[in-house]
């Protein structure tokens, strides 16, 4: 049984996950809490599965296209989902709280529990089956409707009546030979025997010259015995915890994927309209009127629209006015990246990127102030751990990085770290106010795509990010003359 | 198998672990974190360092194979499965009933003819190298068709294929057993389920795949009254296969494949050493070498070598692990290192006085290059902490320790001494130094000397040497170099101390999409 609303994959989202350092880091940096907060209203399972989808980008267009038209049609008929969602949710509770197992438990125990917690699973399957679909399904929500039907139509019943056969207790032949160390082996076990049948065997057995019978407290014997029982059963044991397996995957998978499309729903409803788009892969980057999603959630005011246009680069330098709004545009550019490789919409009017593996992040932080080494030492130690987790198809955000020393030793540091990335087939943004960087990147790189934050004749800052080559001062002056004078 | 892989004849005679080398230079640390992870106790073969470039070369031909992971895996896959049946055999003999002895022995030794055979197999596909382990696959093949092997062979499989063919069934409802040679007719309800719920799998051998949440109650078969009541009741349904199990037993009960504890211990050794090396190059990203052994008077060089100890404490953590280089001329008996306090320099006579060692056992080495002479001893004299003795009485000791040394030194000697006569005033300790060189210096040794004592170094045929400091900073580079090598700047050390070089980083995102890829 498979999900497939969201991915082409099987079940690809019910294994333990957890951010590592890097994407902490990036969720950090580019302020995806706020988002994640707002997708999930509170239901963990939502946060988290929203939090790994950010993080798990989607790198071909089969997959992206597939999600895209899902999450399409969500948007247009939530009720449908939102209703999926809860009713997966609730089915899974109910079965959890019926669900009493330590550990390892015994294949007769399995059979008795499994048979049970199965039916309840089969009822739900009923319930889906019959919620009529909304109109003009998104192909996902097609294909994963027919084949439940293909797999249940008519055999729910059937089902239902052999678990409850299951329940009965049994008595067991087991075809054995002799191992070389006079072990009995328990060939693979055919039969369980209906109790009627079986009390006539034994009234014959125990006349029976090849027969015996376990004293009353000969413990470990009788432990014996309960081995083999459990051997006979272990098959239909097995066949019926894989099943369980199987239905229970299905159900926490489907719990994943639909929760996921309510957490865009959710936070669809809380972003303007426009600009909207759904992105594309392409060999580059490139954003038209791209706003920053955090600007209306957290501000509550409409965001600047840039355009990002890096025509066949792999380097973007950001310099210019302080507070002129690089970080915040640098954060669009990560988020929208996240979004658009999540199978979301981007808050842009077009979007493409190239299919990249992972978004990575260096930005100046406060808290680099090691006593034990220093803040260069702290900042290069975590490009070290970047680079460690990094692959070559990578997108890295770096915002003002090896700030903390001189503009020489610091436009150093940072010219040869960016070099090596972009040698490697990394794509880098950077927002730097090292002149004496943005000069050496020239010269032994062709074209990198310079974007100036703006500032205009007064002084007030636009917010406006326009391509233009770095300026050799900084504008640091303007504030510092504003805030002292 | 009569032969070693690990000497060429009569193995050398064992240094004491407490010779001051071992403590010195961590060595006692490394050979028991190498014992840790290995079955079978090997810790006695690390004392004994080879006499002969030869001897050495033959171990490093068998760690070439080993190298190729095919090699590694057979051979692996070869130990474990051995000390497995060693086990069984030894547990046989303790069983309850003849029957069982008989039983367990036979299975016991058709299993380790089975390993062995496989092993022969695997080692004429394998195609080895070395001439160690192609010795071992002669040896096995001619033991493998001896007539006595054939022998015990064919009655092994006679045997075992007359007890596997004892079947039976047993209808077992409560506490009655019935053991019959015809099955009591019945149904099934394992291939019921698999029709009905079969389709509803993605992929249909799921189905079956065994669960480790079912609980498979302990065996307690054996020594049951139930197991010894079945047995009873297979001797009156088959008494001829019996009767062969006893005659079986008292035939072989003594048997032992020649020279096979040795190889095994031997190959252990082998594969407790690449696990180590290879560990701590993963997960410090640091290369080992097999070193290029040359005679005294060639030049002698590490590079990017390391403290094997410290690369083991590393490991795993943030801090990587600076390799340095050792270069020591043909004219150049000593290199006289001075330099900031931990700033790297007893590692870096440790990092040198281990890998002379570790090359006479023939083991890989830290570095990514290495050409050495074979030392005929590795001699250290490292500071003593003894706190109770007074100064006069520790530079006696100090003194002392040389004269033990000077016993032993020879020109094939590494000698490594660590701030030699600290105790004393400085002009004593320059003399002394002044005197305890020209002494090694005269009976041909070469080594490392420590020291803040810069005025040695201008003693003929020696090297200065000095730990470096990160310009500007009291940052410790743990790198030490020949003083007329330039250090590098500011921000390049520090990229270098963190990998993060232009070509560092190309290097490492290549490297790990390769290793991705593959």
């Amino acid at each position: 049984m498979q999900v497939n609303l969201i991915t082409l994959e099987k079940q690809q989202y019910l294994d333990e996950w957890s951010l590592t350092t890097s994407q902490k880091a990036v969720m950090a940096d580019l302020e995806l809490q706020p988002i994640v907060d707002i997708m999930a209203a509170d239901d963990h399972v939502i946060a988290k599965i929203a939090t790994r989808l950010f993080f798990t980008p989607l790198t071909t267009s089969r997959a992206l296209t597939w999600r895209q038209a899902t999450v399409k049609h969500a948007l247009m008929h939530p009720d449908y989902y939102e209703w999926l969602y809860q009713f997966t949710t609730t089915t899974i509770e109910t079965v959890r709280q019926n669900f009493w197992e330590l550990g390892h438990e015994s294949a007769s125990y399995h059979l008795y529990n499994k048979s049970r917690l199965l039916t309840q699973y089969l009822q739900a399957i009923g319930t889906i089956l019959d919620k009529p679909l909304p109109d003009h399904p998104a192909p996902a929500l097609q294909q994963w409707y027919q084949s439940l039907d293909t797999l249940f139509n008519g055999q729910l019943e059937p089902m239902k009546t052999f678990l409850r056969q299951v329940l009965f207790d049994h008595g067991y032949v087991l075809p054995a030979h002799l191992a070389t160390n006079l072990d009995t082996t328990v060939d693979e076990v055919i039969d369980v025997v209906p109790p009627h049948r079986f009390q006539k065997v034994f009234t014959k057995l125990k006349i029976h010259a090849q027969g015996f019978e376990i004293a009353e407290r000969d413990d470990h014997s009788a432990k014996a015995l309960e081995h083999y029982k459990n051997q006979a059963v272990m098959k239909l044991a097995t066949i019926l915890v894989n099943v369980y397996q199987e239905v229970v995957n299905w159900f926490q998978e489907l719990r994943l994927e639909t929760g996921w499309l309510v957490g865009v729903i959710q936070l669809s409803r809380r972003l303007p309209a426009a600009p909207r788009c759904y992105a594309t892969l392409a060999s580059s980057m490139e954003a038209q009127q791209l706003i920053n999603p955090l600007i209306s959630l957290l501000l509550n005011q409409p965001a600047v629209a840039n355009d990002f246009l890096p025509v066949q680069t792999a380097l973007t330098v950001i310099t210019g006015a302080n507070q002129g709004g690089k970080t915040t545009f640098l954060r669009a550019v990560g988020l929208g990246e996240l979004m658009a490789q999540a199978g979301m919409f981007v808050m842009a009017t077009c979007y493409q990127t190239p299919p990249f593996e992972m978004v990575l992040t260096h930005f100046k932080r406060e808290e680099d102030q090691g006593e034990r080494h220093g803040k260069l030492d702290d900042e290069l130690q975590r490009m070290d751990q970047l680079i460690h987790v990094m692959s070559t198809s990578s997108l890295v955000l770096m915002n003002e990085s090896f700030a903390s020393t001189n503009e020489h030793a610091g436009s150093q540091i940072n010219f040869q770290i960016t070099h090596g990335l972009l040698e490697a087939g990394v794509t880098v943004i950077a927002v730097s106010h090292q002149f004496e960087y943005t000069q050496l990147v020239q010269r032994y790189h062709c074209r990198p795509y310079f974007l100036v934050a703006q500032r205009q004749a007064n002084g007030n800052r636009s917010y406006h990010m326009l391509p233009a080559a770095p300026k050799a001062t900084s504008y640091g002056l303007d504030i510092y003359h504003r805030l002292i004078r | 198998m009569q032969m070693s892989l690990l000497f060429l004849g009569q193995p050398p005679v064992a240094r004491p672990a407490t010779a001051s080398c071992f403590q010195d230079l961590n060595l006692n640390l490394i050979f028991e974190q190498i014992q840790q992870d290995c079955p079978v106790p090997i810790k006695d073969i690390f004392y004994q360092p080879l006499t002969t470039i030869e001897a050495v070369q033959r171990r490093q031909a068998i760690f070439r194979d080993l190298l190729r992971p095919a090699g590694y895996q057979l051979m692996a896959h070869f130990v474990t499965a051995a000390a497995e049946t060693a086990a069984k055999i030894k547990q046989a003999h303790h069983d309850w009933t003849a029957d069982q002895q008989a039983a367990d022995l036979l299975t016991a030794l058709y299993e380790q003819h089975e390993q062995l055979e496989k092993l022969t197999e695997a080692l004429a596909h394998f195609q080895p190298q070395s001439l160690g382990l192609q010795k071992l696959q002669a040896d096995l093949d001619t033991y493998l068709q001896a007539p006595a092997t054939q022998q015990l062979l064919t009655m092994m499989r006679t045997l075992t294929s007359a007890l596997v063919q004892v079947q039976f069934y047993l209808t077992i409802n409560g506490r009655y057993v019935r053991v019959t040679t015809n099955q009591l007719a019945a149904s099934n309800s394992a291939e019921v389920a698999t029709k009905l719920f079969g389709p509803i799998m993605t992929d249909l051998s799921e189905l079956y795949r065994p669960n480790a949440s079912i609980k498979t109650a302990e065996a307690v078969n054996g020594d049951t009254s139930l197991q010894a009541n079945i047995v009873v009741q297979l001797h009156k349904l088959y008494p001829a296969v019996f009767t062969q199990l006893t005659t079986f037993y008292q035939q072989y009960q003594q048997y032992t494949v020649p020279g096979y504890e040795q190889v095994v211990t031997e190959l252990n050794w082998y594969l407790a050493v690449q696990r180590y090396t290879q560990r701590l190059a993963r997960m410090n990203q640091l290369n080992f070498v097999l070193p290029t052994l040359v005679e005294l008077g060639a030049p002698e060089r590490i590079e990017a070598g390391f403290d094997l100890e410290l690369a083991y404490v590393q490991a795993g953590k943030q801090t990587a692990v600076v390799p340095n280089d050792y270069v020591l001329n043909p004219n150049e008996q000593f290199l006289i290192v001075a330099g900031p306090n931990q700033g790297g320099k007893t590692t870096y006579i440790r990092m040198i006085g281990q890998a002379y060692y570790l090359a006479a056992l023939g083991m890989p080495i830290p570095g990514s290059r290495a050409t050495l002479h074979l030392a005929s001893h590795v001699l250290t004299h490292f500071e003593r902490q003894e706190k109770a003795t007074q100064l006069t009485g520790l530079l006696q000791h100090d003194i002392e320790r040389l004269a033990a040394l000077y016993q032993t030194v020879d020109e094939h000697s590494i000698v490594l001494m660590n701030e030699l006569f600290s105790s004393t005033t400085t002009v004593d300790a320059e003399k002394l130094g002044q005197l305890v060189l020209t002494h090694l210096t005269a009976k041909q040794a070469h080594g490392v000397y420590v020291t803040f004592l810069e005025s040695l170094a201008k003693l003929p045929h020696m090297v200065p040497m000095q730990a470096q400091i990160i310009a500007g900073t009291t940052i410790r580079a743990y790198k030490i170099y020949r003083c007329s090598e330039t250090v590098g700047t500011y921000a390049t050390s520090l990229l270098n101390k963190y990998q993060l070089t232009t070509k560092a980083i190309e290097r490492r995102l290549k490297h790990a999409s390769q290793s991705n890829h593959a």
